[in-house]
């Protein structure tokens, strides 16, 4: 009944482009070079992807109880942030980043280099239900929390102290995970969806803005998806969505949120229930979280 | 293992869903069927490559895209991957029925979806009207059985019907070894986290400071880099056992000498006021394997493991109050009085201070720190809660607990710096006496055991040796810092305190509370005056009327000679009247011994008690700690109380044969003819018992009524609880 992918699938080429994945399976990929990382590192189910402006991508790994920090290039696992309990949502601002901590219900911070824990938001646990989600507008100085047993985005500034009343409620039933558009100041959250929101059981990606109001959506129904998670947008209005159950990422054009158009999907077949997608600004590298394969697969120039 | 056909699946669940069948749940009782329709959660009538399930997905897939990471479950669940089963052996339908609960064998429902109604891996898919699992090994499948799974303790159920057991054995539930009795109880999940697909885990993967797996699991140890002085007492059963170097197995051996899991024999609830609030197994387990032996409750496991290890909660202790004195007071013996013992109950206190065999008795008093218990006097011992006050892994988790070290509190407690309180006894002497001559208690600077030991002859320990009468408690003193422990149980309204019965009952004044006005914390809101010329002089004498007069009514300390007509006790000290008494030894008075040691009648130019003289109470003249009169543990007074320090009736100081007891002549005031030292007017002694019962015309009603020194296994008192 149940076909597992095979995590033996390192390496390998996409539709489109070259694809190099870490996983646990290949010790070669998992330890890099001699001496740099310790074989008990191993990717074990990776949840949510970010990067940092000096290349590396951070990975959370749920099981691992840390945050990854991967070289871009061979995607080495070249050093770790430890987390006392199941890492989920991630984010970065500067040398901080910001760890959704389903364990402990609250999203800590820690910095980059030193792996040290800084603070909480809120300064306090069992803030959130799950924090399943984070987004960070680093020029307005906001922090935005998904939790998706409120049904909410909760809004802090960078410093933890509360931006504000949550935004999204009535209108989220299923949240799983958002990413900020800087320029225009909206939200897109994934949503499962549920018979108890406003539109029905339908999953969608939601684009609110700042103030909590609906500006648009993008529905499953329409444009056939049913388990949106992590999200990237890339510079040229394009928006990258994770599909957990048909292991896919999911393009669509939303230069004009009113007007979706969507391109061909990416993955097929290489993804075991993918979780987050993120572009690398630098070269749109895209990089895919395919946890139940334990691996970050690497869609080069992919999030073009 | 599972080959099904998803066609013949579908079309089964599909007569199922539509249509009712003679059980009870159906989709719609279920917890998906609640909250989700079909064609939301999970099934799409034309999906992709013809699966039914959305994005085309299998159901393993499907189920983890909300129950795995990511998702919107908080009912988190992994694959379940036992040791040579492949991905996929085990799937999530091979225990649940995604569409109901199940009727189960004992007629009731199960819960969690547990139980599946369609067994996948037959063809054709066969039905089962009771919830059901196959039993799955890796050498093939097995029978299908019956599963109950009504609560999380049922994964091991004495029936062995539960989820777990229809693949495991848990092995033997009772034994030394160090996994003998490996199933600790029924919920398995508690260790074998559905989270992360039931994997084993061993004890310090949750409970290191290191760990991630579990951030809500108290930390116990740091095994990395720990040596054998970091280890602490309460890690190990016996001193001489290795704790470098093990690893996560051999600490495992290590936890379940004491522990069994999460459950056990012995489990000590959950309270969240001290610190302890484990919400997955509502408690600490006791019992493991080298608990057992003799041992049924936390007390007695305790006791066992102290005495074995020559570790004794009696007589000189740890050292918990600074700078300030220690005392030995007292322990624990055998009915023979002679054999140490370290179970309170039944026990015989001796007192540390030989003189004061008097007070030999059997335990009155136990401290059990349990909610449950709702009267005083000595508890079952059952009943006793040691961890909600010892901290024995100082995990810290109470309120401001600081980690102090040994006795492993969870909160502050500041020993008892004052000595032993005592009746004055026979042939007991002050070798400093002053103006008052060889009595009892002429001073503060007579410190000899026998009598009252107060701030003002213990070198005011609470307020930094400054007289307490005048003083503030030193920071180190103040309720938080000596009682911070106490406060998370009784909290920290002094004035009010009172575990048992109606304070009213048991405090001698009208006002009913005498923490109020004597212990550290209390604000004086209920101060009463329990020291009166009305109360010790209730014939109205001494009425002075010049120098020299009423000789035979002495006031206190033969002191307020000045204001004749002073109501109060101690009078105007300032001019120096006087009043010839019965120690006098100017011929005016009596003369009787031991007399005063000035020429004149000025001793009570030497008072130095400093207690005022004004006709008010003294607000926080006594500025006791805790510790002063209670002892935590259990006590041969009631309510834990080791000092009733002005009970009269237990002086034989004034039995010697040198010490004379007034007679009965009408020259003395009616309150002293026929009375003790110890009781006549002029004693030192502000609130005490009297022996009325021997000697009728004596004053004094002591300063509570429920911790007298009688007869071993009288109460005088009786009716008041």
């Amino acid at each position: 009944m149940n076909k597992f992918f095979s995590p033996i699938a390192c390496l390998g080429i996409g539709a489109f482009w070259l694809v190099l994945t870490l996983s646990g399976c290949s010790e070669s990929n998992q330890t890099g070079g001699p001496g740099t990382v310790s074989p008990t590192l191993a990717m074990s189910t990776p949840v949510r992807v970010t990067g940092t402006s000096e290349g590396l991508v951070l990975v959370s790994d749920y099981d691992k109880s840390a945050v990854l920090k991967l070289d871009p290039v061979d995607l080495r696992i070249t050093g770790t942030i430890s987390v006392s309990g199941r890492p989920t949502g991630l984010a970065r601002a500067g040398n901080e980043v910001f760890v959704g901590n389903e364990s402990k219900g609250n999203v800590e911070v820690y910095a980059l280099d030193s792996g040290g824990y800084l603070r909480r938001l809120g300064g306090a646990d069992h803030l959130f239900g799950l924090p399943n989600g984070i987004a960070i507008d680093a020029a307005q100085g906001m922090v935005f929390v998904v939790d998706s047993v409120a049904r909410v985005v909760k809004q802090f500034n960078l410093d933890g102290s509360s931006a504000g009343a949550d935004i999204g409620g009535g209108l989220l039933a299923g949240p799983t995970a958002l990413i900020v558009d800087a320029v225009n100041q909206l939200l897109y959250v994934s949503d499962y969806g549920a018979p108890t929101s406003a539109f029905g059981d339908t999953p969608s990606i939601q684009i609110l803005n700042y103030a909590g109001v609906l500006v648009a959506r993008i529905e499953g129904t329409t444009w056939n998806f049913d388990r949106p998670q992590g999200l990237a947008l890339n510079g040229s209005g394009k928006l990258f969505v994770a599909e957990g159950v048909a292991g896919l990422v999911l393009v669509f054009d939303v230069t004009n949120p009113l007007s979706v158009v969507s391109f061909p999907s990416i993955g097929s077949g290489a993804l075991n229930m993918p979780l987050d997608v993120y572009i690398d600004p630098r070269n749109n590298d895209l990089f895919v979280t395919s946890s139940l394969n334990s691996e970050v697969v690497v869609y080069r120039g992919g999030g073009a | 293992m599972h080959k099904v056909l998803l066609s013949a699946f579908l079309g089964l669940a599909t007569v199922a869903l539509l249509s009712s069948t003679s059980l009870a749940a159906t989709y719609v009782d279920s917890a998906h069927g609640s909250v989700f329709t079909c064609n939301y959660a999970c099934h799409v009538l034309h999906g992709a490559g013809g699966s039914t399930l959305v994005g085309g997905s299998n159901a393993q897939t499907l189920c983890l895209s909300c129950h795995g990471p990511g998702g919107t479950s908080t009912l988190k669940a992994a694959i379940h991957r036992p040791a040579g089963l492949l991905p996929g052996d085990i799937t999530c339908l091979e225990c649940h029925n995604p569409h109901a609960d199940r009727d189960n064998v004992e007629g009731a429902l199960n819960d969690k979806l547990v139980g599946f109604q369609y067994d996948y891996n037959a063809y054709p898919v066969v039905a089962y009207a009771l919830a059901s699992i196959r039993q799955e090994t890796t050498s093939g499948l097995g029978a299908v059985n019956n599963v109950v799974f009504q609560t999380a303790a049922d994964f091991s159920r004495p029936a062995g019907n539960g989820p777990c057991q229809i693949c495991h054995a848990a092995g033997p539930v009772a034994g030394t070894g160090a996994f003998a009795n490996h199933a600790w109880g029924t919920d398995c999940s508690v260790c074998h986290l559905h989270g992360d697909g039931f994997a084993k885990h061993q004890c310090v993967e949750c409970h290191d400071t290191a760990s991630g797996l579990s951030a809500t699991a108290p930390k116990v140890l740091t095994k990395a880099g720990i040596t054998a002085a970091a280890v602490g007492a309460h890690l190990r059963v016996l001193s001489a056992d290795a704790v470098v170097g093990l690893n996560d197995a051999q600490w495992t051996t290590r936890c379940v000498e004491c522990h069994t899991g999460h459950s056990g024999d012995v489990l000590i609830p959950n309270k969240t006021g001290v610190g302890i609030s484990y919400l997955q197994t509502g408690g600490i387990g006791l019992g493991g394997s080298a608990t057992l032996v003799g041992a049924t409750s936390e007390a007695e496991i305790c006791w066992s493991c102290h005495d074995t290890n020559g570790i004794s909660e009696w007589g000189g202790n740890t050292d918990t109050n600074g700078t300030a004195a220690n005392y030995n007071f007292g322990g624990l013996y055998a009915v023979d009085q002679t054999t140490p013992v370290s179970n309170w109950v039944d026990a015989w206190w001796k007192s540390g201070t030989a003189k004061f065999s008097y007070k030999t008795g059997r335990i009155q008093s136990t401290h059990s720190a349990n909610d449950a218990v709702v009267g005083s006097g000595v508890d079952a011992v059952d009943e006793l809660r040691c961890s909600y006050c010892h901290d024995v892994h100082e995990l810290a988790l109470a309120p401001n607990d600081s980690k102090a070290g040994k006795p492993y509190l969870r909160g502050s407690w500041m020993g008892n710096p004052y000595r032993e309180d005592g009746a004055p006894q026979a042939l007991d002497t002050w070798s400093t006496n002053g103006s008052f001559g060889a009595v009892p208690r002429g001073g503060t600077q007579a410190t000899q055991q026998g009598g009252y030991q107060i701030d003002q002859n213990n070198g005011d320990p609470t307020t930094g040796g400054l007289p307490a009468q005048q003083s503030p408690v030193t920071a180190a003193w103040d309720l938080t810092n000596s009682a911070g422990l106490c406060v998370l149980c009784h909290g920290n309204d002094v004035d009010n305190l009172n575990q048992f019965g109606d304070s009213a009952d048991a405090w001698v004044g009208v006002l009913g509370n005498g923490h109020s006005n004597a212990v550290i914390g209390g604000t004086g809101s209920h101060t009463s005056n329990i020291f009166s010329m009305a109360m010790r002089n209730p014939s109205t004498a001494p009425l002075y009327t010049a120098k020299g007069s009423s000789q035979g009514a002495p006031r206190l300390a033969y002191g307020n000679a000045g204001a004749f007509t002073d109501t109060w006790p101690f009078g105007d000290n300032n001019t120096d009247f006087w009043a010839y008494g019965f120690r006098s030894q100017n011929s005016n008075g009596f003369t009787l011994s031991p007399q005063v040691t000035a020429a004149m009648p000025f001793a009570y130019r030497a008072y130095n008690w400093g207690a005022s003289v004004d006709d008010t109470p003294d607000p926080h003249y006594h500025k006791f700690s805790c510790s002063k009169c209670h002892n935590p543990h259990a006590s041969r007074l009631p309510r834990l109380m080791i000092s009733n320090c002005l009970d009269t009736k237990h002086n034989t100081w004034d039995d010697r044969a040198t010490v004379s007891t007034l007679g009965t002549t009408t020259t003395y005031a009616p309150e002293n003819r026929g009375v003790t030292f110890a009781m006549a007017t002029s004693a030192q002694n502000c609130h005490r018992l009297a022996d009325k019962a021997n000697f009728p015309n004596a004053t004094g009603d002591g300063w509570n009524r429920v911790t007298p020194w009688t007869v071993e296994g009288t109460q005088d008192n009786p009716g008041i609880p």
